[in-house]
């Protein structure tokens, strides 16, 4: 179990590029990253400005992430791995290391590490391998049966399930409205997130993904009623990368 | 009884499929619910974060996601109420659920079980109740009062569905007012427009728009919901109305929204004071 385990990391470590996923609608990933400076210490606060030149929640997500790729320095690092956690831990090596690096590469460790945490817990973008390469349709019934003349089936996809059918029911939310919601919805669980590693988080969320795939696979119909778990789940993944990246922030950069 | 079945008949012929779409949107829906958000008390506040783990914006359109639900198809009728001779009714459901059928009684519509739930839960009687039955009805009041100041389900027997375009496309009376808020708010958050629409108010004026029941609430609305038939015309292009009628239709938008808020706040507030 433990070398199957290990298997599906290293396949899912090897699928993960941060360059061709787009994990989070455009909101959502907005919201993340306040809800992150919400729980950022002040030291940490003022090293990011330091470095980025803004505050961690003008960053720009989609726009900013294709241009991180780290250089070595320190650590041996090339630039052709696809090993999104192994890149997530030499850009955390960095942080904690910060002066033996240029303003550069200081900048591009700490992006690669809030895009990285923040890629990692989304379900839209974990590939595995043989189950889930990218996208694939399946369809959602209306609940009403076959023999009734209003029974109907939408096709859905992957892709769009999380990134838009869960986010477009808070379509009105803007950055201000998620972040009061995900304080009501987090509280006293703090602690609960923030346990494991990378590694770990990678196995988690692989694991889940591989469940979910049991019944949502291509070609599949689901009830309406499987989706409701689902977007709990949606939510859960928002709430661990909210808290892990903090917590990894709050860590380095005293 | 057999007029009040043979009247109900006509209106499901007359109005087609009126519980299909979702009143008011995801967008309307959740503005309803955060101006309840900003209004209520501390207590209320408290209570219902508890209760649900979310704002009640959150739960804002909800009910429209498990209205076909095999265990709450139930509510499926709750979202409008009919209106023949005067009297409340209920609105067709558009077909049952495989394997679950339940009697078409007169109290399934929105303003009879709306009251039902709020008798339940008053004067504590929501801790008599389960966590999870408390946590139900919240979610259900929070939509339903925003269904009771949607336009399009209030049915009255006497106003037909008719064919109009907006866009060069097909349109229905009911998809036009679901789609209300994108329309007429285009580019708002529902905070934007509680800033824009209600933070202005004074105690006075959300006093004065909360007084009264739920069913005087939709009597009252009856000549401004009547007036929405005829800001629209049949065969007619959207873009091509009259510009009053459209700033009339606006207008009647930020109203129904604004005062669905305030008085879901109203009622949640009277439920756990």
């Amino acid at each position: 179990m433990k070398h199957y385990i290990k298997t599906l990391v290293l396949m899912l470590l090897l699928a993960l590029s941060s360059n061709e996923a787009f994990a989070w609608c455009e909101i959502t990933h907005k919201a993340i990253l306040k809800a992150v400076e919400q729980r950022l210490t002040k030291p940490a606060k003022e090293e990011i400005v330091a470095v980025l030149g803004k505050p961690l929640s003008e960053v720009e997500f989609q726009k900013e992430r294709k241009t991180t790729t780290l250089n070595t320095e320190g650590r041996s690092v090339t630039r052709e791995l696809e090993d999104a956690v192994v890149r997530l831990e030499n850009a955390l090596f960095a942080l904690d290391n910060f002066d033996a690096y240029s303003d550069e590469n200081k900048k591009k460790s700490l992006l690669i590490a809030i895009y990285h945490i923040v890629d990692i817990h989304s379900p839209a973008n974990i590939k595995i391998e043989g189950l889930i390469d990218g996208d694939f349709e399946f369809y959602h019934n209306n609940g009403r049966e076959r023999t009734n003349p209003r029974f109907k089936l939408t096709k859905l996809t992957w892709q769009r399930l999380w990134t838009k059918l869960f986010p477009g029911r808070h379509s009105a939310f803007s950055v201000d409205m998620y972040c009061t919601d995900i304080d009501i919805a987090t509280r006293g669980k703090a602690k609960s997130y923030i346990g494991g590693n990378p590694r770990k988080w990678v196995e988690e969320i692989g694991r889940e993904i591989r469940s979910i795939h049991s019944y949502c696979h291509e070609g599949a119909e689901i009830n309406l009623d499987a989706l409701l778990p689902l977007e709990e789940m949606h939510d859960e993944c928002m709430y661990r990368a909210i808290y892990r990246l903090a917590y990894l922030l709050n860590k380095s950069l005293k | 009884m057999k007029k009040i079945i043979f009247t109900v008949v006509a209106l499901v012929l007359a109005l087609g499929t009126p519980l299909e779409a979702a009143a008011w949107s995801n967008r309307g829906h959740c503005t309803v619910a955060h101006i309840a958000d900003r209004q209520l008390t501390p207590k209320t506040r408290k209570l219902c974060e508890q209760y649900l783990g979310h704002t009640l914006a959150y739960y804002g359109s909800w009910m429209d996601h498990i209205r076909y639900t095999k265990e709450l198809h139930c509510t499926a009728r709750w979202h409008a109420v009919g209106v023949v001779d005067d009297k409340l009714v209920p609105p067709d459901d558009g077909g049952d659920v495989v394997g679950f059928s339940y009697p078409k009684t007169p109290e399934e519509h929105l303003i009879f079980q709306l009251n039902r739930m709020r008798k339940e839960m008053s004067k504590g009687g929501y801790r008599n109740m389960s966590d999870s039955l408390v946590a139900l009805n919240i979610k259900l009041i929070v939509h339903m009062v925003g269904d009771l100041h949607c336009p399009s389900h209030t049915f009255f027997i006497e106003h037909k569905q008719f064919p109009f375009t907006v866009d060069g496309e097909a349109a229905r009376y009911h998809g036009f007012w679901d789609k209300a808020f994108r329309r007429f708010h285009k580019g708002m958050y529902s905070d934007d427009f509680y800033r824009e629409y209600c933070s202005t108010l004074s105690a006075k004026e959300i006093k004065q728009i909360c007084k009264g029941e739920p069913e005087e609430w939709l009597r009252n609305n009856f000549p401004v919901l009547r007036e929405t038939y005829s800001l629209l015309s049949p065969d007619t292009e959207y873009n091509d109305l009259p510009k009053k009628n459209k700033e009339r239709m606006k207008e009647i938008s930020i109203e129904m929204h604004r005062n669905g808020g305030l008085r879901l706040a109203h009622i949640l507030n009277e439920i756990f004071k």
